[in-house]
């Protein structure tokens, strides 16, 4: 089974920006999906969150251990962005890597996405952004078909989750040629 | 006793983990130390210290410097340190021993993590790194003292670490802000 490392707002899109928590289940039955400590409290918050945490179906796994690996990269990273934990989950995904399992990479923050790009390169080819990552959930994994992909889209425009235009624009575009 | 063994182990580990050498002393004083802080049951071992360089260990100064059970385990190629073949010997037999232990594999895969970070880092930048992240070193310090008096240096330095992406921008503002820069 592939591993998901998603960072909170992939979660929090769904619970609460469009309020679609079965469209995550949908999702998160076909992988296996792991939670750092600090991206699991950050997604525990969303009243929602119980339909994914005591959902006995899926494979939720919470990073915990005698390792504090939110220590690997944290002087790299500032306050703020320690707290919602994305520097936590790329150190599982070098975890992952090294370990040569299947992941998928979820981060939309591009500050996170750089610093991978710039220190960890070989980890660019699992990293998407949430848009991006609901099209493979449709091309690649056959999760949604693509009319319920890209409704998910003008729900996910039509809320306060923040997405550029054009990321959007070209994920249509995307889905609409395939 | 048996510290010094999981001590030296640990050194070994940390120093092969990758092909390349440690880039100096105070590479893997640093690297070590941070390693203390994700796995807390080496600080025991390790007993890292305020120091007039930041958090410093005699334990691990003694290993690379006279290691007890492997016979010079340790080469130095100028500032660079590297395990010799008793130490690459040694290294091989730690992880044959350990190899179906999930929680040493992760535990080696972010010791490489550790040092693919933290190699590229010079002096200086790894230097202001830590006592910026861990200010209860900052005590004792000399160099942190003269590093900090020196605005220009500072600069110098975050403006390094920000084009080699070494820290995110929120980071380098974060810096800025607290140095008044």
């Amino acid at each position: 089974m592939t591993d998901l490392l998603a960072d909170s707002s992939f979660y929090i899109c769904f619970l609460d920006n469009i309020k679609s928590p079965e469209n995550l289940i949908k999702i998160l039955e076909k992988f296996s999906s792991s939670f750092p400590p600090v991206i699991f409290s950050e997604v525990k918050k969303s009243k929602r969150s119980k339909e994914i945490f005591e959902n006995k179906k899926l494979n939720i796994n919470i990073f915990e251990g005698e390792i504090h690996i939110s220590e690997v990269l944290r002087p790299f990273f500032s306050i703020e962005q320690k707290e919602r934990g994305e520097h936590e989950l790329i150190v599982l995904a070098f975890i992952c890597y090294n370990m040569k399992m299947k992941f998928e990479l979820v981060i939309d923050d591009k500050q996170a996405r750089n610093f991978i790009k710039r220190n960890l390169i070989y980890l660019s080819k699992n990293l998407k952004d949430t848009i991006n990552f609901l099209c493979d959930c449709y091309s690649v994994y056959g999760i949604f078909k693509k009319e319920e992909v890209l409704d998910i889209f003008n729900l996910i425009e039509n809320s306060n989750y923040g997405v550029k235009k054009e990321i959007m624009f070209e994920a249509k575009k995307k889905m609409r040629c395939n | 006793m048996y510290n010094a063994k999981i001590a030296e182990d640990f050194s070994i580990l940390m120093i092969g983990s990758i092909e390349r050498p440690v880039p100096s002393d105070l590479h893997i004083q640093k690297e070590m130390f941070v390693l203390t802080q994700t796995i807390p049951d080496l600080r025991e071992i390790f007993n890292f210290k305020k120091h007039y360089q930041g958090p410093f260990s005699q334990i691990l100064r003694d290993i690379i410097d006279s290691p007890i059970y492997v016979d010079r385990a340790f080469e130095r190629r100028g500032r660079s340190i590297l395990l010799s073949k008793n130490g690459k010997k040694e290294f091989n037999n730690i992880v044959k021993r350990n190899i179906k232990e999930e929680d040493f594999n992760i535990l080696n895969i972010n010791i490489k993590l550790i040092r693919n970070i933290y190699d590229r880092l010079n002096r200086f930048e790894l230097l202001f790194l830590v006592y910026d992240t861990y200010p209860k070193y900052i005590e004792m310090s000399d160099v942190y003292n003269s590093i900090i008096k020196n605005k220009k240096l500072v600069n110098e330095i975050i403006v390094n670490l920000i084009r080699k992406g070494s820290i995110t921008e929120d980071r380098f503002m974060e810096i800025k802000k607290r140095y008044n820069l």
